[in-house]
């Protein structure tokens, strides 16, 4: 073969192309093969740790962030925190994400149109937002009619809370609203038979026998992370003692698949169970004699009217158990295990923190417990002891204030009501004008048009106020109908002070500091705002503090004149402590306000580990100074007759999943990803069906169906399972907002709107367990209608 | 030598999934959307596995386990990458090398726990998301895949601590994410070749279990079983 | 080209083997010249490294304070170079331009010549506290150097394993990548 000049200028030629087109190939093929490599650099920085106190619920766990630079990076439990013990749940991880959330409220907004849309918010400042609501408020002062400012609030005890509601106090309004979906049954059962207003505690590590009546309390207890602690030293801490743990509910729940047993019983029949309980544990003689006869009052007094001769009367055995759906014979295997325990618990209904309880629910559960004896002892019900820096002195009332808070409360709630706020009552009120107007309204730490079943009612009503504020991290439900959109830093952006959560037994004091150096936006504390309001409006002399950092301090201070208690500490620290306050001394590990102060922020707080078990007079208030059965008010339940509506409807039964439980945690998609690892469900709302149901319903697995009560419905997709029982439906609260940012607002449908204004007999406390649905296969017209959410 | 590994108690494990988020915080997880999880797009290193039981018939009873990488002694997916980005360390943490891989998934396939997932898009975080990433963990490129490493940016940080202070690694210097947040205190971990180590005492607990066995992967999560009392914690 | 059979088939399977091998080989550079291009490095003060170290005898971690402390090396902030240049200490423009910004409370952000990839942990003060490395053996001479070099010198994975070859130190993969 020869080169010649052809074959020369050929080669050339390729080489030429080759070049031409393979270097750029060979660049293009490197940056494909690494797009994105090392496009991000999170930056490095000095490593410190921060100590605050989560609140995505009312857990109160104390929280260590880990910042990085200026950024937090990590949450994670306070080793030292006697609730967290350095561990925390789901919603306190993902927590960091709401921190640095894209759609937070970065400023105050002010409403330019409709009510309902974030759409009709536009930017605007502080000065503008307090000096409008402060002339408003100079006004009513002025008009003599101050108790036209209502404050909703939720039901925690943050500063910000607590200085808001005694603003509203000085201020000279009676209509200090707390909004709590949940908690009440559970304290008015406390309160009916013992005369003590607290949520009680239970001692679950100590327990060997847990009976939960539809309890949730591995998902949504009051405080979530401490009652998984206990719930593990319950089951496998103590060697040769694991508790025995029995969950009754018409649904296999979560917290059922921990369970030893799940005995499914029919909707709405948990009183039921626990009085059929009762019946056997009485008629075998198995109650607990000694705790019986010597505090308590109403079991046997001869009189017609005791829990004995009511028991007989009303809640035979065949009756229990046709109510249930359970047979006698395991009706009375579990009264003998209960009785039979050496610490037997029993756990009232208890579904998440929006959705509320019955009162004649709990009460059956609070007297079993009595039956056992197990009230106030270890692995019982115990009562919490007030936290020191619960209570401030008394507000001094001015003239104007004085005649305020001689008018009736909005909702209609005073002194002699058994439950502590109406919301039906307050929208009603509202709209109407009567007895007298709102004209300034305040919502914080609560939604109240998506979790109220007095829900629409509430919308048209929010209408007729004038000036509605709402205090938001991010936007709620309730802060689309607002005038005025104020900005609420996150809490790991705050100082804040905490006493004991719900359902803790001892005192507590948590700090909390901000994790950040400054905050992301413009954003101010509400407590914060109130005291500048009240420094506008002359009421400093009721709210002395210039800030809510200054505050702190001060209760701080006040908490060392509380001669007992120590700082948070290792469990050896608390064992320590303990063994000094029963010998009578009082070892805390500070010696002036200063160190106590230091100390706080070192470990996270303060807190008393000492309880008195035994102590009758303080968990006895009724005039007997006994535990009492009141048998009163068994009767008015037993007489109230049960209908079992089975029109072709099914009976809806309401739950929250943990990682969407109180409203919160739909706008993360980290808590949208994990809303039930049973059916891997994610991102929607479902509707549980038992396979025979499903059957006579025509409706097939994962299709939409309609839900629909007397006056709205809803799509959901369909789950048939065996986890629910037969003739219910079984939908998940927490999803279908209308806002909350781009990964909450639109999602799933909100099963609470399903609900009308049924309230509990007796007890008057709205009722979210008897509402019953048509369920069938939902067709185009549904599904275009789910898909535009209704307001 | 040391020998990293897990035990999880599943009588005290209430499937409250704060170990999915956990890991899922500590580790830089891209965010997925709705219709990422409609596809099965969603990435988590640890998830809570249905097992159903008794349908039709008998009680119906519901078990969740916890399921992420075993770590395993005789890693399939270390056999078959073709770009050597899997390998298993020299004190059992099998890891992962972004950098080299190619995102072929034969791994992901050869896996028979499922725990390894593929970055099919690239990740953002939306405006001001970004500011909670952690500098520790790298933050993945799209096309390569990635699992659970214990956590094994905190055994650095641990050593390099240790190293710095002249002292030797000890109990609870290091852990995961996910053991360090479990509510229940159902996660421990350690050294299974220490024998004082909690890990170890565990693992020969009578209620001890490994997931497929059967398969020879030796994996080092160790599972006590539920039910039965312990007494050895 | 005439139509010659053999020949002129020839010329075209000799340019398209030409083509196809020199396609592969600027391919390969092409790709290869990927991994080393680099965009300029710029500062925003022309930083004299020889006038602070060499002139006024400066310890490295005046500076860069957290090398012997922490995993990283940091970078001097405002207040760090305010110790000394609130007020002018020398004559040249660029220091003038310094007391300027520092005036103005202008924040002051540097340009990381070395910058450490995120999947690999490295841990300076472990090199430098425990292995007693001195900073030049990585970084180069940059002490010598009177304005902000482009490129100081080039840091790869091989450099890092033949040192911890040599010094018989872990070449696991986990050690460093994460």
């Amino acid at each position: 073969m020869t080169i010649g000049r052809r074959e020369f200028i050929g080669l050339m030629a390729g080489a030429a192309a080759g070049t031409a087109v393979g270097f750029p190939a060979g660049r293009i093929f490197d940056s494909t093969l690494h797009s994105g490599d090392q496009f991000l650099y999170p930056p490095r920085g000095p490593e410190q740790f921060v100590l605050s106190v989560c609140r995505e619920c009312s857990g109160g766990c104390g929280v260590r962030a880990r910042r990085i630079g200026e950024r937090v990076v990590k949450l994670d439990g306070n080793p030292l925190h006697p609730i967290s013990g350095g561990r925390l749940c789901a919603k306190g991880q993902a927590a960091l994400q709401v921190l640095y959330h894209p759609d937070r409220v970065r400023v105050p907004l002010r409403r330019a149109g409709a009510r309902g849309s974030l759409a009709s918010f536009r930017p605007s400042s502080w000065d503008a937002a307090l000096n409008d609501i402060a002339a408003r408020l100079q006004s009513l002062r002025d008009e003599q009619h101050p108790e036209s400012l209502v404050l909703i609030r939720g039901d925690d005890r943050t500063l910000g809370t607590r200085i808001a509601r005694r603003f509203v106090d000085a201020f000279g309004s009676p209509n200090d609203i707390a909004f709590n979906g949940g908690g009440e049954a559970e304290a008015l059962a406390l309160l009916v038979t013992q005369g003590v207003r607290a949520t009680p505690a239970y001692d679950l590590r100590a327990a060997d026998y847990v009976l939960s009546l539809g309890s949730e309390m591995l998902e949504t207890p009051a405080a979530p992370v401490y009652t998984a602690r206990a719930y593990g030293d319950f089951r496998q801490t103590y060697p040769g003692h694991r508790g025995k743990f029995v969950h009754v509910d018409p649904r296999l729940s979560i917290t059922a698949a921990s369970a030893d047993e799940w005995i499914p019983i029919r909707p709405g029949s948990h009183a039921a169970f626990a009085f059929g309980l009762a019946t056997a544990i009485v008629g075998e003689g198995l109650y607990d004699r000694a705790f019986v006869a010597e505090r308590t009052i109403g079991f046997e007094d001869g009189a017609d009217g005791d829990l004995r001769s009511l028991i007989e009367q009303y809640f035979p055995l065949e009756k229990a158990a046709e109510q249930t759906g359970v047979s006698v014979n395991v009706i009375l295997r579990v009264a003998r295990e209960l009785a039979g325990a050496h610490n037997g618990l029993v756990l009232g209904p208890h579904k998440g923190p929006l959705i509320g309880g019955r009162l004649f629910d709990h009460l059956a559960a609070h007297i079993l417990n009595a039956l056992v004896g197990n009230i106030d002892q270890r692995g019982g019900v115990l009562i919490p002891e007030e936290s020191p820096l619960d209570s401030w002195p008394a507000v001094e009332r001015d003239s104007v204030a004085a005649s305020g808070h001689r008018r009736p409360r909005l909702d209609g709630v005073d002194a002699s009501s058994t439950i502590g706020n109406d919301l039906e009552q307050l929208a009603q009120a509202l709209a109407s004008g009567q007895p007298y107007r709102a004209e300034v309204l305040f919502v914080a730490g609560c939604d109240p048009i998506y979790a109220s079943p007095a829900r629409q009612r509430f919308a048209s009503a929010l209408e007729r106020v004038p000036l509605v504020v709402s205090f938001a991290t991010i936007p709620n439900d309730t802060s689309l109908y607002a005038d005025w959109i104020l900005p609420e830093p996150h809490y790991l952006e705050q100082w804040d002070l905490h006493t004991s959560p719900p359902s803790v037994a001892f005192p507590m004091v948590s700090v909390a500091s901000p994790a950040v150096p400054k905050p992301l936006h413009d954003t101010r504390a509400m407590g914060d705002v109130f005291l500048t309001l009240a420094r506008r409006i002359e009421l400093q002399r009721a709210l002395p503090w210039s800030d809510v950092p200054t505050l702190v301090r001060a209760e701080i201070d006040r908490l060392y004149q509380v001669r007992r208690g120590a700082i948070m500490g290792t469990d050896f620290d608390q064992a320590w402590v303990q063994m000094m306050e029963r010998a009578g001394w009082w070892s805390p590990g500070y010696a002036n306000a200063d160190e106590l102060w230091q100390r706080s922020l070192e470990a996270g707080g303060w807190w008393d580990p000492f309880y008195d078990h035994g102590d009758w007079s303080r968990v006895f208030r009724r005039k007997s100074g006994r535990f009492d059965f009141r048998p009163d008010v068994v009767r008015q339940f037993a007489a109230v007759s049960s209908s079992l509506d089975s029109s072709g409807s099914l009976a809806l039964v309401l739950f929250e999943p943990l990682s969407v439980a109180g409203g919160t945690g739909a706008e993360l998609p980290f808590l949208q990803a994990i809303l039930d690892p049973g059916f891997d469900a994610q991102w929607e709302t479902w509707g549980e069906i038992h396979p025979d149901t499903a059957a006579v319903l025509g409706i097939r697995d994962g299709s939409p169906i309609r839900v629909a009560s007397g006056h709205e419905a809803i799509v959901v997709r369909a789950r048939v399972t065996e986890r629910i029982v037969q003739g219910a439906i079984a939908i998940p609260v927490g999803l279908g907002r209308l806002a909350g940012g781009r990964w909450a607002a639109g999602v799933g449908a909100n099963p609470l709107r399903l609900l009308d204004r049924v309230r509990e007999p007796v007890s008057l406390l709205p009722d979210f367990g008897s509402a019953r649905v048509l369920v069938s296969e939902a067709n185009a017209t549904d599904r275009r209608a789910a898909g535009r959410i209704e307001r | 030598m040391t020998r990293w590994g897990m035990v999880i108690d599943l009588d005290r494990c209430t499937a409250c999934q704060a170990c999915v988020v956990a890991c899922q915080v500590e580790n830089n997880i891209p965010l997925a959307d709705r219709v990422d999880c409609e596809h099965g797009r969603g990435i988590s290193w640890i998830r809570l596995a249905p097992f159903r039981e008794g349908e039709h018939g008998t009680r119906p009873s519901l078990r969740l386990i916890p399921i992420l990488c075993m770590h395993c002694e005789r890693p399939p997916c270390v056999k078959v990458c073709p770009a050597t980005a899997t390998i298993i360390g020299e004190e059992g943490l099998v890891g992962q090398i972004y950098p080299r891989c190619i995102g072929c998934r034969y791994c992901t396939t050869a896996c028979p726990y499922t725990v390894r997932r593929f970055n099919w898009k690239r990740p953002e975080w939306p405006e001001p998301m970004e500011q909670g990433l952690s500098p520790d963990v790298s933050v993945r490129p799209r096309g390569v895949v990635e699992k659970c490493s214990f956590c094994h940016h905190r055994l650095q940080r641990a050593k390099d601590k240790a190293r710095f202070e002249d002292r030797p690694l000890q109990e609870g210097d290091y852990v995961p994410a996910c053991v360090e947040t479990c509510p229940a205190e159902a996660m421990f971990f350690g050294d299974l070749d220490d024998p004082r180590s909690t890990v170890a005492r565990l693992a020969e607990s009578p209620r001890a279990i490994r997931l497929l066995e059967e398969l020879g992967t030796k994996p080092k999560v160790i599972y006590l079983s539920k039910g039965e009392s312990g007494g050895d914690v | 080209m005439t139509s010659d059979g053999r020949g002129s088939r020839l010329e075209l399977r000799l340019a398209a083997l030409a083509f196809v091998v020199v396609f592969c080989g600027a391919a390969a550079a092409g790709l290869v010249t990927m991994r080393y291009r680099r965009s300029p490095v710029e500062q925003p003060i022309a930083f004299n490294h020889r006038k602070h170290v060499i002139d006024n005898q400066l310890p490295c971690s005046t500076c860069h304070q957290f090398y012997e402390t922490e995993t990283f090396s940091g970078m001097p902030d405002a207040d760090t170079c305010a110790t000394c240049h609130q007020e002018r200490q020398g004559k040249s423009a660029e220091e003038a331009r310094l007391v300027k910004m520092l005036t103005n409370h202008q924040p002051l952000v540097w340009n990381s010549l070395f910058r450490q990839p995120p999947h690999i942990f490295y841990s300076h003060r472990r090199h430098v506290v425990k292995a007693q490395i001195k900073c030049e053996r990585c970084h180069g001479n940059i002490g010598m150097t009177t304005f902000p070099p482009r490129q100081v010198k080039r840091l790869s994975m091989s450099d890092c394993i033949a040192c911890h070859e040599r010094l018989h130190v872990a070449t696991d993969c986990t050690t460093c990548h994460r």
